[in-house]
């Protein structure tokens, strides 16, 4: 992985600027927002769901990612009054949902954006529909091919009539905050229309892999501007996107987003689960025993892969804060200062 | 929305002094008959799904504990109704009535919005007048029966259960849905079964155009017998003869070959 946005610099304080010892401040949320729950045996994903979650991190997941009929969800179904930080994936077709996963969610992602395969086509993989529907492997759902994916939710009529559906899912889970998730590409003319549906929050999915950083930085700078446009109140926004190091993720908060996705820095760590470990749909362990000893250890490998991206990220976060808006980053280019009416260094 | 499983204090019968929202059933017809009285006049979504939520259970399977609430057309009434209970509600409701419920019979004897029983994953729901857009979408099990007609988008995204719509279905009935059954006794607009999967719409009118990739097929015996059985159940007159089958094209090739329900992977 290396870094996007390393046309922008991160400013020291200035010589002369007072010492300042321990700063208090409001770390950005950081979320896993598409992990690949399918890939990994039920009991492994929920493993990890809890472990990363444990590391401070929202994690995106259905009951039906985490668990299968024989093994409920230790992560979705907590018993000690201590609920994890969790994220329900609304997609447009509600594949996997249950009534469950609105219990005790902190966010619901009400997602506007249609979801790839590997292929590249707007579609679910059979795997992911198997594991959704709990379909055993010779009786698949949908005759055992990929399955097209929604572009919009089929009960809602148009976009100028999606409060509606939006206040249906503050009633169904009202200790969540509400995101409309929505690709960049037409912000200008779409994000206007979302936020006069009244959301409680916005993620803006940047994880096309062919948009380019410094288009990354002008959606989340624009972005944050339209909201200031339209609303009196702070709203969140978050930014998933592809391939950033925590110090590009450090710059864009800096742009206006307040939570960013780690979905590139867990990579990593679901290829070690699966392989090493051998808990991977494709890589399934021998025994109960086995599985349960990789489970084991899932989070102190947790620990170990995700904390130096974690501490990096938290670490220049708050380096941040004690400056001077103005004076916390520059860019090293014209094109990018221009761009972004940063200060040229 | 509060966890299904908390149970209030118990709500009064019919016929007590419990306070102004409870009150003595006094309809007629079918509305009569029930054991107790909520009006959506004095509560508002919580507090009735509560009220809902406090009356006890019937032991008896066959006669449920019965529930007539006075509607007020509102948005998301009677949402999440996880309980073996038989609820009547004496007129029209607005948008997400009777989303994500289950085991409950429920009616409806007015109008209802978009997204009627989204996400019902089992019991009846049943409208006497029409319904808007995505009736039933993303169901997972359950009947919807609409009396009337319904909006586009008809059973879009459902995954198992049954719709049957008396009157008229809009464009894209049965989008992306995966599992299911669906029943039109009228006509349908453009695109029906568009990306649909394991699922099969029998209609009784025309459809304004049929989506690329389902056909026409034709009924089978046995399925003659179950879409007769299921035209009872639902209310719906009509000889099961009457109505065509819609169905994926490869779904069609796959039983032609034999193969249909021997491999499920027909896709493959």
């Amino acid at each position: 992985m290396e870094n996007r946005l390393d046309s922008l610099v991160f400013l020291p304080p200035e010589i002369g600027r007072r010492w300042k010892g321990h700063v208090q401040t409001q770390t950005p949320t950081l979320f896993y927002s598409n992990p690949a729950w399918h890939t990994l045996v039920p009991s492994a994903a929920d493993a990890l769901a809890a472990a990363i979650s444990d590391e401070d991190v929202t994690i995106s997941a259905m009951l039906t990612d985490l668990s299968s009929k024989e093994q409920p969800s230790n992560f979705h179904c907590q018993t000690d009054g201590e609920s994890r930080n969790r994220m329900v994936p609304y997609r447009a077709e509600r594949y996997g949902i249950s009534t469950q996963d609105f219990d005790a969610a902190s966010v619901i992602d009400f997602r506007l954006t249609i979801p790839r395969d590997s292929d590249g086509r707007f579609a679910y993989s059979p795997s992911q529909i198997a594991r959704w529907e709990s379909t055993p492997p010779d009786a698949p759902l949908g005759g055992g091919g990929w399955i097209p994916a929604a572009s919009f939710p089929p009960d809602v009529p148009s976009l100028e009539t999606l409060s509606i559906k939006i206040q249906q899912l503050r009633e169904l889970a009202p200790t969540a905050t509400v995101f409309v998730s929505m690709f960049p590409h037409r912000l200008a003319t779409e994000l206007p229309i979302i936020l006069s549906q009244k959301p409680d929050a916005i993620l803006l999915r940047c994880d096309d892999n062919e948009l380019a950083p410094l288009r990354i930085a002008r959606f989340t700078q624009q972005a944050r501007k339209l909201i200031e446009d339209a609303t009196n109140e702070p709203m969140p926004l978050w930014i998933e996107t592809h391939g950033m190091t925590p110090t590009d993720a450090v710059k864009l908060t800096h742009l206006g987003a307040t939570g960013v996705g780690i979905d590139p820095w867990c990579n990593d760590l679901f290829q070690y689960v699966s392989e090493t470990l051998e808990l991977g749909i494709h890589h399934p362990p021998k025994s109960p025993q086995m599985r349960s000893v990789a489970e084991s250890r899932i989070p102190a490998i947790v620990n170990y892969m995700l904390s130096p991206y974690l501490e990096e990220f938290r670490g220049y976060a708050e380096s941040l804060t004690g400056l001077p808006v103005d004076a916390r980053i520059a860019a090293t280019n014209e094109t990018w200062a221009e761009a972004l009416n940063l200060p040229l260094l | 929305m509060p966890d299904d499983s908390a149970k209030p204090g118990p709500a009064k019968p019919n016929g007590s002094k419990s306070g102004p929202a409870i009150t003595r059933s006094s309809g007629a017809n079918l509305l009569a008959a029930c054991q107790y009285e909520f009006s959506m006049e004095q509560l508002d979504t919580a507090s009735l799904r509560e009220a809902i939520y406090s009356v006890p259970l019937s032991d008896s399977d066959e006669q449920l504990t019965s529930i007539l609430v006075k509607s007020k057309q509102r948005d998301h009434a009677l949402m999440r109704i996880n309980r073996a209970l038989d609820i009547r509600v004496d007129g029209s409701l607005g948008h997400y009535a009777f989303a994500l419920c289950s085991e409950a019979e429920m009616r409806c004897e007015g109008h209802v919005g978009n997204g009627v029983a989204e996400g019902m994953s089992s019991g009846t729901v049943r409208v006497r007048g029409n319904a808007g857009d995505g009736a039933g979408a993303a169901m997972t099990g359950g009947t919807l029966a609409v009396y009337g007609s319904a909006g586009d988008r008809c059973g879009g995204a459902m995954r198992g259960g049954g719709v049957f719509v008396r009157g008229n279905v809009g464009d894209h009935c049965g989008v992306g849905a995966l599992g299911g059954l669906i029943v039109i006794g009228g006509d349908a607009g453009d695109y029906l079964g568009d990306a649909m999967s394991d699922v099969t719409v029998f209609i009784r009118g025309k459809a304004k155009s049929l989506a690329d990739g389902v056909t026409e097929a034709p009924l089978r015996k046995r399925e003659l017998l179950r879409l007769g059985l299921l035209l009872l159940n639902a209310s719906i007159r009509g000889e099961a003869k009457d109505f065509r089958r819609i169905v994926p094209k490869a779904l069609l090739e796959a039983e032609e070959a034999g193969r249909g329900e021997v491999n499920p992977s027909w896709r493959s």
